[in-house]
């Protein structure tokens, strides 16, 4: 019995581990940031909310310490996401999970609360919703702080649901959904790549 | 990687769509919605006594999205209980688990559907007792606390064991700041009274008591350090026919002893109206035996 228990402390400790090398941690450059973002592609793409964005460039940290001037490739204050771009590669990139969690799943949240490094809490995902702006929402059922915004939102398969965005009780939170952030990276790359595109 | 933790989430989702084919969606009052559990195929919904503000315009939200008119059936604010009948058929009514397996570390998952959507919670079975008197006065059979969060909407879901099975009505009208469910013996009982009379019968004496420290010597003689002293008497009650008067001090209902209101709230169940009742009270320092006819609360 406490042998299951003792597996599944394993699990979530490696799950953990996982989620925590897709985690940086964004401010503005000169300053200690304490936002959050997400590496979602190897050559250097940080995915993060808007409003951790307050510069046009930015500092990010690694899980493995660099650090690195971040240029903004784009911003929707609406959808509160915006894609970042580092100078990097072969970064260790979180997976976007294919569809939105079902009530239930169990999720975690990577974060710096309150600028605490890469802390992490778990729970489960209450729901989703729609807004009246037409954003989709993941809500969940764990502690979400200042400093947690921007980061992952994942699964037990340590895949991106959602990004931690707001608390709405001291227990709860919203993340943007996956498929707002995937319609917002296609959105923000096809208006980078079609220039290049053209040029060749 | 993570392939227990995958498996354990998988199967916490899954369940949680499976016990929400028995979770409905209650409109009775302005703003909120709240949820409510299919008792029966036909169309009987138990859902939380407080969420219903009115009793007209009661609308339920069906798992297949439908949504469809209810009336309310009978009400016991006692157990924070209600039941409300659907106009549908075919629902697919919760399958009651035996509260007897449950222990104090359980995993649960609160099941709601406070809008169209289903939602859920997680937490564990924080302490699971003997019986428990509400602040209304209702009896639960079995005290049944957790920590699972209760959002907006939540009162009048089910609480589900790790088997899928429903253990209890969720609500936060029982107890301020902690999770105290209806456990599904008493959610039984209740629906059962509510269906066959509207509202759970009680027995009724016609007073208003507090509790009193007894003098030394009584104390002694009788055992116990409390007692319920009367402090009202409502004319032509039964207290009042079989002479109960004000100062007497009630040690004792049946062979039950009482010191505390509740105590004699639970004495006064169903089965006691109309059935002479001998009351042990303290008259003037003297132990002296009444016997009362309760009558039926309205």
């Amino acid at each position: 019995m406490a042998e299951l228990l003792r597996q599944l402390n394993t699990d979530l400790a490696a799950l953990a581990e996982t989620a925590r090398a897709g985690l940086v941690r964004v401010g503005v450059w000169g300053m200690l940031g304490v936002g959050s973002g997400i590496i979602v592609h190897p050559a250097g793409l940080v995915l993060t909310n808007a409003h951790v964005v307050r510069a046009e460039i930015l500092r990010v940290r690694l899980a493995d310490g660099r650090e690195f001037r971040a240029r903004v490739l784009g911003r929707d204050s609406t959808a509160d996401l915006a894609v970042l771009l580092i100078d990097a590669t072969d970064l260790p990139a979180l997976e976007l999970a294919p569809a939105e969690p079902t009530p239930g799943s169990l999720v975690m949240a990577l974060g710096h609360p309150w600028g605490v490094e890469a802390a992490a809490s778990f729970g489960v995902v209450t729901g989703t919703s729609t807004d009246e702006a037409g954003r989709e929402w993941v809500l969940v059922n764990l502690r979400l702080r200042p400093g947690n915004s921007g980061g992952p939102l994942v699964d037990a398969a340590g895949r991106v649901v959602g990004i931690n965005t707001i608390m709405t009780g001291p227990e709860t939170g919203a993340a943007v959904s996956v498929r707002s952030a995937r319609a917002f990276l296609r959105r923000v790359l096809a208006e980078h790549l079609r220039p290049a595109a053209a040029a060749s | 990687m993570f392939e227990r933790l995958k498996a354990l989430s998988e199967e916490l989702a899954a369940l949680v769509q499976t016990a929400g084919e028995s979770v409905v969606r209650v409109s009775a009052r302005p703003h909120f919605g709240a949820s409510g559990i299919v008792w029966s195929a036909d169309g009987v919904i138990v859902t939380a006594d407080h969420v219903i503000e009115r009793e007209d315009r009661v609308e339920v939200g069906l798992p297949d999205g439908r949504t469809v008119g209810a009336r309310v059936v009978g009400r016991d604010p006692s157990t924070d209980t209600a039941v409300v009948r659907a106009e549908a058929s075919g629902l697919n009514p919760a399958r009651p688990a035996k509260l007897e397996d449950l222990r104090v570390g359980h995993i649960v998952l609160a099941v709601a559907r406070p809008g169209r959507e289903l939602q859920a919670t997680l937490g564990i079975v924080s302490a699971v007792g003997g019986p428990w008197r509400t602040m209304a006065g209702g009896q639960l059979d079995t005290y049944l606390q957790t920590d699972v969060a209760m959002h907006p909407g939540f009162s009048g879901g089910a609480l589900v064991a790790a088997d899928g099975l429903v253990i209890g009505l969720n609500t936060s009208g029982l107890a301020r700041g902690i999770s105290v469910a209806v456990p599904i013996t008493t959610l039984g009982r209740v629906v059962e009274a509510l269906l066959a009379h509207g509202r759970v019968r009680r027995a009724y004496l016609g007073i208003a008591s507090q509790p009193v420290r007894l003098p030394d010597p009584v104390r002694e003689r009788v055992g116990r350090s409390m007692g319920l002293v009367i402090l009202s008497v409502e004319a032509g009650s039964p207290a009042d026919r079989a002479g109960l008067t004000v100062g007497d001090v009630i040690i004792a209902v049946g062979d039950q002893p009482v010191s505390r209101p509740d105590e004699l709230l639970a004495q006064l169940t169903a089965d006691r109206i109309g059935r002479p009742l001998p009351i042990r009270v303290l008259r003037g320092g003297q132990p002296v035996e009444i016997v009362v006819t309760p009558g039926e609360r309205s």
